[in-house]
């Protein structure tokens, strides 16, 4: 397993994890160089190939839990202006920005909700998987799931009115129209 | 089963499809065929639940992270450890008479850390063995001169014409025994140079101005100097030769 091949076949999806956990791109950027570190040192200890992904969204995960437990560290971590200067993604201006929204949006949530949300949208794990990376029973997953979804909705609704976006399910007509719909 | 049930289990049905094989939803969404109100509602849930993957899929890392990762990577390929008892005999032992000597250590130096021109090169080059951010990202050199301007107000920088000629990846402040040197960090035919700046002055025992002292340390190759005040640390995993020569279009 050659260290280069798996940080590009899976920095990205586990840069996305981090930001939709932590809505910072500098936090989601330390913990996905923190989660690789972590692989270049223990990542021999994997016996099987196939549970690459799921052994570094734990570390990453673990790591989260434990940069939070010491918060305090990030009282000197600075971010600098990073507006002009933020790397060009190759999606169109309104792509992005709603992206940006909906990390936001993700970021107000409950960690207990926002956590197998996040992973849930990132498309690449299944409730039983996330089921055992965040170890609890997979009822819980989806019951997490509904609450965290309708949480996550409540708080586009207000940004939302403005755009055009996306529709929002189980919200009246009424509200829906002034989306453009 | 009752549609709050079939609610329940949809809400775990992942939008891409990847699920569709899954016995667990298979009764939850033949009841979706046949219910039209919880047809619909599933519809609707699926569109949101689409947009918003298709929108977070949009996220791109920045640039410099790859880069960054990679310059960690380890030198030689991992190898599945041989699980022999004699190997974690000295694996114990080791541990011991590493947790002994950092004792001892501790005891002798913690009261005050050392702060000169040594400990500062080795530092920062073990600060760069683990991985970090940057605070300010950019594509070129313009961005970086202008965030270093802003730490640097009342000092001339003088930054090598090598390495102004390379590609600039970012900056970031440093804390380290009440002194901030910063980092800006370059990219040149695939290989990244680290540059620490700092007041000559905040380190007495600094190299003499006029020369360059040059150090390996671990993998990493140093090369250090003063110009107008500033002591500059370059370091980079790339040979001593790719180094120098980025420097010597500055000294000529």
């Amino acid at each position: 397993m050659d260290f280069e091949h798996i940080v590009r076949a899976y920095y990205e999806l586990l840069y996305r994890f981090a930001l939709n956990m932590t809505a910072d791109p500098a936090l989601a950027g330390d913990l996905t160089q923190q989660t690789f570190y972590t692989w270049a040192r223990k990542g021999h200890t994997l016996r099987d190939p196939a549970k690459v992904k799921s052994w570094l969204t734990t570390i990453l995960y673990r790591e989260f839990l434990r940069q939070k437990r010491h918060a305090n560290r990030y009282a000197d971590t600075e971010i600098g202006n990073l507006e002009d200067e933020l790397p060009v993604s190759e999606s169109s201006p309104a792509d992005q920005m709603d992206a940006d929204l909906i990390v936001s949006a993700l970021g107000e949530i409950d960690e207990i909700y926002r956590v197998p949300l996040s992973l849930f949208y990132l498309e690449e794990y299944s409730y039983k998987e996330i089921a055992e990376l965040l170890k609890i029973p997979p009822g819980t997953v989806m019951s997490r799931l509904a609450r965290g979804k309708e949480l996550l909705r409540d708080r586009l609704t207000g940004v939302l009115k403005t755009s055009n976006i996306i529709p929002l399910p189980g919200k009246p007509l009424q509200a829906r129209k002034s989306y453009g719909q | 089963m009752d549609n709050e049930k079939a609610k329940l289990i949809l809400q775990a049905y992942r939008p891409n499809g990847a699920d569709a094989s899954d016995p667990l939803f298979a009764e939850a969404l033949d009841q979706a065929q046949r219910d039209p109100e919880l047809k619909q509602w599933f519809e609707q849930q699926r569109r949101f639940d689409a947009a918003i993957s298709r929108q977070l899929a949009h996220v791109a890392a920045p640039k410099s992270l790859l880069p960054i990762i990679l310059s960690g990577a380890p030198k030689h390929p991992m190898d599945i450890p041989r699980r022999r008892w004699f190997y974690h005999m000295a694996w114990a032992a080791s541990i011991l008479f590493l947790v002994t000597l950092t004792g001892l250590w501790l005891n002798r130096f913690s009261p005050s850390p050392t702060v000169d021109f040594v400990s500062y090169r080795q530092d920062m080059t073990r600060f760069l063995s683990r991985f970090y951010t940057l605070e300010q990202e950019t594509r070129g050199w313009p961005g970086m001169k202008s965030w270093l301007r802003g730490q640097f107000a009342s000092e001339t920088l003088a930054i090598p014409r090598g390495l102004l000629e390379s590609n600039g990846l970012g900056c970031r402040t440093i804390k380290w025994n009440g002194r901030l040197p910063v980092l800006a960090c370059f990219k040149k035919d695939g290989q990244i140079v680290h540059l620490f700046i700092l007041p000559a002055s905040d380190l007495p025992d600094r190299p003499a101005a006029g020369s360059t002292e040059w150090r390996q340390l671990g993998r990493w190759t140093t090369a250090s100097w003063q110009d107008g005040g500033m002591l500059y640390l370059a370091a980079t995993r790339a040979k001593a030769s790719f180094l120098s020569q980025l420097l010597e279009r500055y000294q000529g």
